[in-house]
């Protein structure tokens, strides 16, 4: 026998049971938000994990020094010059010794002093460039820094620089013959200079 | 509120749609055995959301694969949750397909006019198995790699076009980076694709057609909300419950959440490869043809190919009558073949130990990659390639174990082949294995010197002739020159017994010319040197010069018996290393 595609059954006794609806809810919103509770925990993981211990200091000794250049090797004119600064990276499961983890600008104050400043613009992030006369310029918003770093309120080109603070200045130790750094970087866009 | 809701309505249709899917009717009332198709359905999104974050986290490709899911797994919060949950709920999704088959089966839901939803059901079914076959890879551990690797190789026993098939699917002649992108499109982006699809025309269809209710009907009708959503959803609760409670307490070698072997080693056999359970049948299936054409392809497709026409079958009087008998049948034969591939391996010790070696292997990838050192960019397999822990005993077992024993056995556990027909290297250098050389009841046995050439030579002379018949004295300096003599060695587990024992190691230096050591040994520049030199003697350089060349005159010279020289062609500097390191104990352990 076939049966009839659309058979009408009798009408459903509606039974309006608060105790079924509300326990059908409860049990189906639980079993369907169940899975997202592990799900949001994984994603949210940068937040909720402790921070990673090693983080991008791995190569650096105790104090997060890292030796960046040699003495020798850096000219007395007081131009800034760029150097890569190298680390042990740990970057979510793999390590990766000894790799670039940044760069930073070096510049000869005197006889046995460093600055250094790290190259990331404090407005949005860019990395700035240097021109022929020391100046930072950000490629990215065209902010306009002094050779040590100061904001250069109006820029070449007439417009006001837009970052809001002074390019990041970094801790130099002297060992030597051999310039140490205490590579960090700092949040951007905001006029506090507060490390990452 | 109400505004609002009008609002939507006008705009949405949204009270008709919520209304239509509420308050389908439910001829005979709600009952438990309705619930299979919603529990299918809870499952595949639990699926959906946990894959769609694990995929946050995954990488696909031969050198972050394993370490992404060994990340998610060991490191990221709630990561072996998460996994446990999308690992669990893939097998539970297989045994609600069986139940929802065996249902619709028993209560004739298959027949006219639905035979379409019977349709898109198997199309389904073939889905989910599908996804359950290419998940299995992803991880890239040994168990995924080999077991998958079987069945690409199925694939070109396909007529015709299996050879184009597999490398396509495979990405390539050899499983690689494309092997794992290709899955991993087809797992995470093709197939839920089309399960979602057939989804949405299989439940239009059962829309359509209404609920087959079992005959007779005993209750009055009622509608789907809320007395069917109660049992589905307690029925979903406890599918979750279910899952929840495996991720906890299924511990497979120990570790929680789902099973992560060692990472993919094409070089590596893998003795205990096997599909996952449900495949089982599949798996035992094949041992019993000689062609894999007949076995894979041909038995299933003609099963398959029943069921799909049972539809059509059940038209006639004795047709439901014979879909439900082959139903049973195909269930009976799953089961009795899947009992017999778990009792073969049970009764397998050589299946026994290749778990064993598997999980010895998946464990020690997670203690190293949580090494300080971590994992390097050429991926986790460089982790176990390189640990003499890992490569000492298979290296031994395959160089050293035809003649030499450890312990007994041929280093990986293994009993050996053959009588040893030289010394046992367990502890070699140590204060234990030379205490034991020395003694005269012990230095002619198969242990040390019994079944080779230096059995009537002159050390074995020394032990039994001199040795036997020293005096307390004498006895006291034998010590001293073992303790002095193992020192050299610098055992990583003896350690702080040579440095609590240097009075006595400088008083067993001195001990050795008076023993007559240096009539025949090298030490520190002095003695003669007519047989192997003693200084350094069990240091790892010393180890390593001597597996390189024992006939070299630091050694045996022109007395060496049958022992080759492993560095001249049999054995890379770096197997030797790791046979070294592995003889002497050196090797990364975690702090405690």
């Amino acid at each position: 026998m076939r049966e009839q595609v659309a058979a009408p059954p009798s009408e459903p006794q509606v039974r309006r049971s608060f105790m079924k609806r509300f326990l059908a809810l409860v049990i189906g919103g639980l079993a369907v938000l169940a899975p997202l509770v592990p799900g949001g925990a994984v994603l949210l993981d940068p937040i909720l994990r402790r921070r990673q211990a090693k983080g991008a200091t791995g190569g650096a000794d105790l104090e997060g020094f890292i030796a960046v250049a040699s003495l020798s090797a850096l000219p007395a004119d007081g131009m800034p010059r760029r150097f890569p600064v190298l680390a042990d990276r740990v970057d979510a499961w793999s390590t990766q010794p000894n790799v670039p983890i940044g760069a930073v600008y070096l510049r000869r104050t005197g006889e046995a002093e460093v600055s250094a400043i790290n190259v990331v613009c404090p407005h949005l992030g860019c990395a700035v460039r240097t021109e022929a006369d020391g100046h930072f310029v950000c490629p990215c918003h065209d902010s306009e820094f002094d050779p040590t770093g100061k904001i250069i309120a109006v820029t070449r080109h007439g417009k006001k620089t837009v970052a809001q603070r002074d390019l990041d200045t970094l801790e130099v130790r002297i060992v030597g013959d051999s310039i140490l750094v205490r590579f960090q970087n700092f949040r951007a866009a905001i006029r506090e200079k507060i490390p990452v | 509120m109400n505004d609002l809701i009008n609002w939507l309505d006008d705009r949405t249709g949204l009270r008709k749609l919520v209304h239509a899917s509420l308050y389908e009717h439910i001829p005979g009332g709600s009952r438990w055995r309705y619930v299979w198709g919603s529990t299918l359905a809870f499952t595949f999104m639990v699926q959906l959301i946990t894959g769609v974050v694990l995929w946050s986290a995954y990488s696909p490709s031969a050198q972050t694969a394993w370490e992404s899911v060994y990340y998610i797994q060991y490191e990221m919060t709630g990561g072996w949750l998460l996994r446990g949950i999308h690992h669990y709920t893939a097998q539970a999704m297989v045994v609600l397909l069986l139940l929802h088959f065996m249902q619709i089966v028993i209560d004739g839901a298959y027949k006219a006019p639905r035979e379409f939803n019977f349709w898109t059901g198997l199309i389904l079914a073939k889905l989910i198995l599908a996804l359950s076959l290419t998940g299995y890879l992803l991880p890239w551990d040994q168990k995924g790699y080999w077991a998958t690797k079987v069945a690409t190789n199925l694939m070109t026993n396909v007529p015709f076009i299996g050879e184009y098939l597999q490398r396509t699917v495979v990405g390539g002649a050899d499983y690689g980076h494309h092997t794992l992108t290709r899955f991993f499109a087809i797992h995470a982006g093709v197939l839920p694709a089309l399960v979602i699809f057939f989804i949405v025309l299989h439940l239009y269809l059962f829309r359509r057609h209404g609920i087959h209710a079992k005959q007779p009907t005993r209750r009055p009708d009622e509608y789907f909300w809320p007395d069917q959503v109660l049992k589905d959803a307690v029925a979903c609760l406890a599918v979750l419950a279910i899952v929840i409670t495996l991720v906890i307490l299924h511990r497979v070698n120990g570790e929680v959440g789902a099973p992560l072997s060692a990472p993919a080693d094409p070089s590596q056999p893998y003795d205990a490869a096997r599909p996952e359970w449900y495949f089982l049948f599949l798996f035992q299936l094949l041992k019993y043809f000689d062609s894999q054409f007949v076995g894979a392809i041909v038995i299933p497709g003609v099963i398959f190919l029943i069921i799909a026409l049972m539809p059509l079958v059940g038209r006639w009087k004795l047709g439901h009558g014979f879909n439900v008998g082959v139903t049973v049948a195909l269930a009976v034969g799953i089961a009795l073949l899947t009992a017999e591939a778990v009792r073969q391996d049970a009764a397998n010790p050589e299946h026994d130990r290749a778990i064993a070696a598997a999980a010895q292997d998946a464990h020690r990838a997670v203690v190293l990659a949580q090494a300080p050192a971590g994992i390097p960019s050429e991926g986790a397999v460089a982790l176990l390639r390189n640990d003499p822990l890992t490569q000492g005993p298979r290296l031994f077992a395959a160089n050293c174990a035809a003649c030499h024993g450890w312990d007994g056995h041929d280093g990986t556990g293994k009993p050996l082949a053959e009588a040893p027909t030289a010394p046992d290297l367990a502890g070699f250098a140590s204060r234990k294995w030379l205490t034991h050389f020395f003694d005269p009841a012990q230095i002619a046995t198969p242990k040390f010197f019994g079944n080779t050439a230096f059995k009537d030579g002159d050390m074995v002379g020394v032990i039994r002739d001199e040795v036997a018949g020293y005096d307390e004295d004498e006895r006291e300096l034998l010590r001293a020159v073992i303790v002095a003599l193992s020192a050299e060695a610098r055992l990583p587990s003896q350690r702080e017994l040579d440095e609590r024992d240097a009075t006595l190691i400088s008083h067993g230096r001195q001990a050795m010319d008076e023993l007559g050591c240096l009539d025949c040994h090298v030490f520190h520049d002095q003695g003669k040197a007519r047989a192997p030199k003693l200084t350094d003697y069990g240091s790892r350089q010393w180890l390593i010069d001597f597996i390189s060349n024992p006939a070299h005159a630091d050694f045996y010279g022109r007395n060496n018996d049958r022992m080759p020289a492993f560095g001249e062609g049999q054995l890379d500097e770096r197997s030797i290393r790791l046979i070294v390191d592995w003889m002497r104990g050196e090797w990364y352990e975690p702090a405690e």
